[in-house]
């Protein structure tokens, strides 16, 4: 209770301070729409590009455009000395962690809101009564992708070369997210039943399930020290 | 009850081949105001980050209030305020909202920790800056968000790494006035400046190359 408590407030404040600093989630969002238009413009005509083709493009806007938000998420903790305050507190250090999950996630939801109907007529996503089924994936994949990102950002906060070490670590390590969201999406706008893509959301849960248990063993030591 | 707020025992600290501590042997009676002093690099900063729970030591124990670090760690730090050489208030929130922020994560929500804001803000004399942000104020006024931050969660040990630095005269005697005012809570600051810790300390410390070379009680 308290881990979570205190998760949702490292998470609010993350929030707040991000709303007094419009312009970094503008430039994501920006990036988002302008990668869009691009996907669109490189495929042909929207009209022309295939289930496969849109749903490639949408899971790679949206893997690029979290690495511009994993890059600061505990960089700028570190560049501005808080870091040191957040060790001050009494609560869990896996607090610090799935505080940065949460405040990534909402905003990663936030670039999918403005992405979706963007998508659909850029790149030709076409989610009639497979809405649901397409937003369930990609809040899952948004999980996912937002542990994993969380985390590897944690790792790096130290280094140097931390915009270079993320992508390079971000990219082997977002494969088991990325290939089941992405197969799971396309088998979703084809039309397929539940049970044609409930193995790749298995495979996103259990992906899930092992960064958190990584997380739990080993985010003390990296946080502490 | 325990006669002591912080026990060292042997704690040393390595960094590679470098030692920044060595088997550090002091223990801090409850209530004392304890100056260090040393020059750069002698140990005082790892010493204090090590009893704010911020390091851990390569060797050696370190028991808080009779508490074995180690073990109870979150405990511990519920009874220590940290002031470090960097603020920890975040630029773009206000003074009231970092606050908050920290207040909530020492589990005070609601009313009481709203007084609580009121009384820290008043005590460190910024309540007229509660609703600026941070990067808006200067170095003195940020240093004091810091104290009323350390205030905040009513601490029996303070710790403060240069807290004086880059100060001008009238910020530092208030700063000490309102460390005087803190009875029965025990402090623990590094400076590099004998004059003003001589006035207020009980006891100094003088770390050189990782081990204390003197140590004074004044009566």
């Amino acid at each position: 209770m308290g881990l979570l408590r205190d998760s949702f407030n490292i998470a609010a404040r993350d929030i707040l301070i991000e709303s007094r600093r419009a312009y970094e989630i503008l430039s994501i969002i920006f990036f988002a729409i302008s990668a869009t238009v691009l996907a669109s413009v490189a495929w042909g005509t929207p009209i022309s590009i295939t289930i496969q083709e849109g749903v490639a493009s949408l899971w790679l806007i949206i893997f690029f455009t979290s690495i511009l938000l994993f890059t600061t998420s505990f960089s700028r903790e570190m560049d501005r000395g808080t870091i040191g305050g957040l060790r001050t507190l009494p609560s869990q250090p896996l607090a610090i962690l799935f505080g940065k999950v949460i405040y990534s996630v909402v905003m990663l939801l936030l670039v999918i809101v403005i992405l979706l109907p963007l998508s659909i007529v850029f790149i030709n996503i076409q989610p009639t009564v497979e809405i649901f089924e397409l937003l369930l994936i990609l809040i899952v994949g948004v999980i996912d992708l937002s542990f994993a990102g969380s985390f590897i950002s944690s790792i790096i906060m130290y280094s140097e070369g931390k915009t270079l070490l993320l992508p390079f670590l971000l990219f082997p390590i977002s494969m088991p997210i990325f290939i089941p969201a992405l197969l799971s999406s396309e088998k979703v706008l084809l039309g397929l039943a539940f049970t044609e893509y409930s193995g790749e959301l298995r495979l996103l849960g259990a992906f899930l399930v092992l960064v958190i248990m990584v997380a739990i063993f080993s985010f003390e030591t990296i946080i502490e020290e | 009850m325990n006669k002591f707020a912080v026990e060292c025992i042997d704690i040393t600290k390595q960094y590679g081949h470098l030692y920044a501590l060595r088997k550090l042997k002091i223990n801090i009676e409850i209530g004392e105001i304890v100056g260090i002093l040393g020059h750069n690099g002698a140990g005082k900063s790892t010493f204090l980050k090590i009893i704010g729970t911020h390091l851990s030591p390569t060797a050696g124990s370190l028991n808080i209030l009779g508490n074995d670090v180690k073990k109870v760690r979150s405990k511990v730090r519920r009874s220590i305020g940290f002031i470090g050489h960097t603020s920890f208030m975040y630029d773009e929130l206000t003074s009231e909202e970092n606050l908050r922020f920290y207040g909530k994560m020492f589990s005070i929500y609601g009313e009481p920790l709203e007084r609580k804001i009121d009384q820290v803000l008043d005590q460190v004399d910024i309540d007229k800056y509660r609703y600026v942000a941070i990067k808006k104020l200067s170095h003195g006024l940020r240093k004091r968000v810091d104290l009323a931050r350390i205030f905040l969660h009513s601490p029996e040990i303070l710790i403060l790494d240069e807290p004086f630095s880059g100060l001008d005269q009238t910020v530092v005697e208030t700063l000490v006035d309102l460390l005087k005012k803190q009875s029965g809570v025990t402090s623990l600051l590094s400076s590099h400046s004998f004059e003003i810790m001589e006035g207020f300390c009980s006891r100094m410390l003088t770390f050189r190359e990782g081990l204390v070379v003197n140590d004074t009680k004044s009566d």
